[in-house]
């Protein structure tokens, strides 16, 4: 189910106005305006932040409550932009406001994006185990996670399917944690084996670093 | 987050080390490596005690730490939206920033550097 985009519309003039962001230039300014996201999914929590695709020109705009997204016409056009991430979701789970995203029947999953995620988990988890000790338990565990849901959207983008928004994600795993081994096989092909030590799939990403399996399904 | 802890001198050698490196050992062809060193450089500043209280440490972007720092700062809300805009260049969705927005990434970091290394360096001294 997806939100009216009028709702969102409102939203997103509440979070600008808080921002200080000239939402009516934004809106002029493009030639489509998607929101996507938990929001426009209608799976968000109060904290959510609202997501906003603008395909023209424009400065990225980021804060706790919006996250407007600027992808030139040139690059909404182009066979990346077809095989991305973004725009697999965007087709998927996005709410028009401006445009009618005629640019969605050319969106094709693509191995890219797949290859790219792959790239993505190995230099997190390498990373995470360079900067472990020198990183604020609180940001210890938000890569824990971020390193979860990076497994799951590579799981399905091999799938071919749209990948859905977080707290989707979140849901999936709290209630399959028990009985799936799709994300074994998924961190099997990424030939790190450091990665798969112990039975229990993701969770032997970080077994070197003594995480319980417990730190992977909070938010 | 408890209680901000006591600078010393330590904690805070480690700091202006953290940040130092950070500018040296930019590489703008990993995102990842930028994306946790900036969370070392923050958690950093948190260990050596220079940023007020915050209660969601996770959520906690290099403007905010800047922002907070409990030490005075020149020019301080030019750096926040230096910060800002680091941290918009360094995080695309799907994390794959373009190479030329990390470039951009890296002459921002460069110029915070250069206002913050001496500020801390000065504290040092001071200790």
């Amino acid at each position: 189910m997806k939100q009216d985009s009028a709702e969102l519309l409102k939203v997103a003039k509440r979070y600008a106005d808080r921002d200080r962001v000239p939402l009516d230039q934004i809106l002029s300014s493009a030639s489509e305006v998607v929101f996507f996201g938990s929001r426009a999914a209608k799976v968000n929590s109060c904290s959510s932040d609202l997501d906003i695709l603008c395909i023209g020109s424009g400065q990225r705009h980021k804060s706790a409550h919006l996250d407007i997204v600027w992808k030139s016409q040139h690059e909404s056009e182009s066979a990346n932009w077809f095989s991305s991430e973004l725009a697999g979701h965007v087709g998927a789970y996005g709410v028009w406001l401006i445009g009618k995203g005629s640019w969605c029947s050319s969106i094709h999953a693509g191995e890219t994006a797949a290859r790219q995620k792959e790239r993505r988990i190995k230099a997190l988890s390498v990373g995470l185990q360079t900067y472990w000790q020198r990183l604020h338990p609180d940001f210890q565990h938000k890569y824990l996670v971020m390193i979860r849901r990076e497994i799951q959207r590579l799981d399905i983008l091999r799938q071919g399917i749209a990948i859905p928004p977080t707290p989707q994600l979140d849901e999936y795993w709290t209630s399959h944690r028990a009985s799936d081994d799709r994300l074994a096989d998924t961190i099997s092909c990424l030939g790190m084996p450091e990665l798969i030590t112990h039975k229990t799939r993701l969770f032997a990403i970080l077994s070197d670093l003594n995480i319980s399996r417990g730190s992977l399904l909070s938010r | 987050m408890s209680a901000p802890k006591k600078l010393t001198k330590q904690s805070l050698i480690v700091a202006i080390a953290e940040l130092r490196s950070f500018v040296e050992e930019f590489d703008i062809d990993d995102a990842e490596d930028v994306q946790l060193r900036t969370d070392a450089l923050i958690s950093a500043l948190i260990d050596a005690g220079l940023l007020s209280g915050k209660k969601n440490v996770r959520k906690v972007r290099l403007n905010v730490a800047i922002e907070g720092l409990t030490i005075k700062v020149p020019g301080r809300e030019k750096l926040v939206v230096k910060a800002e805009m680091f941290c918009d260049l360094t995080n695309s969705y799907g994390g794959e920033p373009p190479q030329s927005d990390m470039e951009d990434a890296k002459s921002e970091l460069e110029e915070i550097a250069e206002v913050l290394l001496p500020v801390l360096e000065k504290k040092l001294q001071n200790l």
